[in-house]
């Protein structure tokens, strides 16, 4: 009931600013729409990070470095091997593979010996590994933009643009492919967590691991499990979002989208799947009206008219920062969370 | 008598060892007749008895000429440095700071954004840093017997590790001199830094800002405030802007103020107007990148100025493709011009195609008829490079100026003999960066530009006007 009533006030919301700006070219429909295609991908990525959090209770730094290690076996399968035509889907396939390989590796040689230390010890050790990860992408891949290209394409030939146009803004098919992917994983995952035993099994080791033992769960297995999914979706969020980056770089999802889907994952709660898919929306949304209302609202100061985002730099940040303290103050378990 | 540069140079940092000490501030010692002098103007600035343990006066810089005997001699009227960057110490006969300097060496070091935000190519870096040096060594040519080796580290886009970085080359590695190959923030930040040890600093040409007030510091191309009236001359005499709608899109740190205003300054005197001016931050992703694209799509915003990091720009690229927006993209800087900017552009759509940006070097394909010794520099040291590429180019026409200067300086080398003498050097040309024209009043010796055009019929940059300084 309570979720409803969050998810149907975040839509209300954005309903009334799309009413209020309808028929306006310079008004805010269009980046409404800009803040829930780029939240997509901060929620995808915060999928992942909840994901762990549910089953391990750590915050995972890694998790980007997931994405770009796949993003970056996509590339080389399908821009750099000559000698066979492999497919995109063959190499996203084998990408996503590579991923969950990285993921449970993670697990055995990093996490599993830490777990029952502090879990400041194990966020550290995550944070070194993302920094050993981007640091083999540098050595393997060099530090030189890469050009990946994307799933669906979102010009022919000709020009002729593929997507739908929005209030003036081209929604491309690679962006309405993340939005389907995350609603789609949201409820797959929401309903795996909450309907299905192996679901079950690792929301009870993450509460008390002892117990779980006792009744004959492996919580090795448990383990490998979460941190072989989560480094599944990161590989997905990688793949899908360093096309529209216009850059593939080491460390591109660490320095593009890891601050934001941490903070969706923790807007939305960090315990709830949905959450992160809510959560993720609203991070992009917020920015992106941040940013519209920075150019285009003005104040009268004593150098005269001013636009907002000359007066308060880093808007966008401060909005998001806002909107972050405001949710937890009124829920501190953020806008779906639970305690497990 | 008087034994300026000596005091610091016989015994290294010892004005630094004085202030941690709390005596002398860094660049001040003391000389025989116990006065106080500015090491790096050889202006006496009071006695040490006054001066010792307080900081009055020692930050003054010197006006007029003045007579030095002993370590060097400025002519009297002949002025020795002053405001805008000038001051470099007089030339000592002998004696002087030669910290990375001996009989058959000079260590210099580089600081690069390897990584952070520009596409940088990283074998080439590595191959291309010395690659003038080997080549000049292998024609039998040296600096009077000395050959140079060159220290590079990444800044990684970061003025923090700037600092660190370069703190590391001259402790560590005892370089003579330090030199910032791109990024506004960090070359500042390392220049300041090495004002504060009296290190001659060379530097691209990015902001004046606070270098102007450096000593040490010499630009080697032009700087984004003297190429903002120009862009906006080629905006308005080459490109139609005057009676077009017209964008500005920079990152918002201070150190690119210089570089918006002049490009404001220009385009006011040229008549023209600036329709949409935005500044995102330095730490911009996805979601900026589409909304500028909307809000200049929307407006109609024809010519976009633009002056952020290379990996943004592509990520506003990529959105302009999607929104199929193609303004003329026009700007400034270094790193822009590489080929793998407009190779990873070109991949995702055309919006880059005709983007005309000013460059400090010639476009990689076209460096044959500014310079052939490249290629075969490439082809005899490094032969799987298959000719090379532009950041080897602009290595290459850095390590040039570096031993022009080193020529000009001649043969007794010391950090304050360099800085006094290149701050005269005139007509300094080396056939691929522009001429450079320092005084002791003006350390930005650069005036003249070359224009790049990317084409994504060949993914890379093309130089279709060289040294140009004016529309």
């Amino acid at each position: 009931m309570r979720s409803a009533i969050v998810v149907g006030a975040t839509v209300a919301i954005l309903a009334v600013i799309l009413l209020l700006g309808a028929g306006d070219d310079a008004g805010p429909n269009a980046f409404v729409i800009i803040g829930i295609e780029t939240g997509a991908i901060y929620g995808l990525m915060a999928i992942g990070l909840v994901l762990i959090y549910k089953g391990s209770r750590v915050f995972n730094f890694a998790q980007g470095e997931f994405g770009t290690m796949a993003a970056f076996i996509v590339y080389v399968l399908v821009e750099q091997v000559q000698s066979v035509n492999i497919p995109y889907g063959a190499a996203v396939a084998i990408a996503l593979i590579g991923a969950v390989a990285i993921g449970l590796i993670m697990e055995r040689l990093i996490v599993r010996p830490l777990m029952d230390g502090p879990r400041i010890t194990l966020l550290v050790a995550t944070i070194a590994f993302a920094l050993f990860l981007v640091g083999t992408q540098l050595l393997l891949f060099h530090p030189e933009a890469k050009a990946l290209p994307p799933a669906l394409q979102s010009q022919t030939a000709e020009g002729e643009f593929l997507g739908f146009s929005i209030f003036g803004y081209n929604m491309e098919p690679q962006g309405l492919l993340i939005i389907a992917v995350l609603g789609g994983l949201a409820i797959l995952l929401g309903y795996f967590f909450s309907r299905t035993d192996l679901g079950l099994a690792i929301l009870a080791t993450s509460q008390d691991a002892f117990a779980t033992r006792v009744v004959g769960i492996g919580v090795e297995r448990m383990s490998r499990v979460i941190w072989g999914t989560a480094a599944f979706l990161g590989g997905v969020a990688g793949i899908l979002y360093m096309p529209l980056s216009g850059a593939l770089t080491p460390g591109g999802m660490t320095t593009g989208i890891l601050i934001p889907g941490f903070t969706a994952a923790v807007l939305g709660g960090m315990t709830s799947l949905p959450g992160a898919f809510l959560g993720g929306i609203v991070v992009g949304c917020v920015q992106s009206l941040a940013n519209w209302a920075g150019f285009n609202w003005h104040i009268s100061t004593g150098d005269g008219v001013q636009a907002l985002q000359s007066i308060i730099p880093g808007l966008p940040d401060v909005a998001l920062i806002t909107v972050l303290l405001v949710v937890l103050l009124i829920r501190p378990q953020g806008l779906l969370g639970t305690e497990a | 008598m008087l034994l300026v540069a000596a005091a610091c140079g016989q015994k290294p940092n010892v004005a630094l060892q004085a202030s941690g000490s709390g005596g002398l501030p860094a660049g001040f010692a003391v000389n025989e007749e116990g006065e106080v002098v500015n090491t790096a103007t050889g202006e006496v600035v009071g006695t040490a008895e006054d001066l010792l343990g307080t900081d009055s006066g020692l930050g003054a810089g010197i006006e007029g000429g003045g007579t030095i005997e002993g370590g060097g001699e400025v002519a009297a009227g002949e002025d020795p440095g002053a405001s805008g960057g000038g001051g470099a110490a007089p030339p000592p006969s002998s004696g002087g700071d030669t910290t990375g300097v001996t009989a058959d060496t000079i260590k210099i070091g580089i600081h690069a954004p390897l990584t952070g935000a520009a596409p940088v190519p990283s074998d080439s870096v590595e191959k291309g840093k010395d690659l003038y040096f080997r080549w000049m060594a292998d024609q039998g040519q040296s600096l009077f017997g000395r050959k140079v080796e060159v220290v590079l580290k990444n800044d990684q886009y970061n003025p923090s590790t700037a600092v660190s970085v370069c703190k590391e080359m001259v402790e560590k590695d005892k370089v003579f001199l330090l030199s910032g190959a791109a990024g506004t923030d960090q070359i500042q930040a390392c220049a300041r830094y090495a004002a504060s040890v009296g290190v001659p600093y060379l530097g691209a040409g990015v902001t004046e800002l606070v270098l102007n007030q450096l000593p040490n510091y010499f630009a080697t191309t032009t700087t984004y405030n003297d190429q903002g009236p120009l862009l906006a001359d080629m905006l308005v005499s080459d490109l139609g802007g005057k009676n077009e709608k017209n964008g500005m899109l920079t990152f918002e740190t201070p150190n690119f103020e210089d570089a918006r205003q002049g490009f404001r300054d220009g385009m006011k005197r040229q008549g023209a107007t600036i329709h949409y001016e935005r500044t995102v931050s330095k730490g911009a992703g996805t979601s900026e990148a589409r909304t500028v694209v909307q809000e200049m799509s929307t407006q109609g915003i024809e010519n976009v100025y633009v002056l952020t990091s290379p990996v943004w720009w592509l990520n506003v690229l990529s959105q302009a493709n999607t929104q199929q927006y193609s303004p003329q993209w026009i700007g400034v800087g270094i790193s822009m011009t590489f080929d793998t900017v407009a190779s990873v552009a070109c991949r995702g759509g055309s919006s880059i195609d005709g983007a005309k940006f000013f460059s400090p070097f010639p476009a990689w394909i076209d460096v044959n008829r500014f310079d052939p010794d490249f290629r075969k520099a490439v082809d005899k040291f490094h032969s799987d490079e298959r000719g090379g590429d532009d950041f080897m180019v602009l290595s290459w026409q850095g390590s040039k100026t570096i031993w022009d200067m080193f020529q000009g300086v001649g043969k007794d080398l010391s950090r304050e003999a360099f800085m006094f003498e290149v701050e005269r050097m005139r007509n300094l040309k080396n056939g691929l960066g522009p001429v450079l024209n320092y005084s002791p009043d003006d350390h930005f010796g650069a005036k003249e530009v070359h224009v790049s055009e990317a084409r994504c019929s060949d993914n890379r940059w093309h130089t279709i006007k060289s040294f140009v300084s004016d529309f």
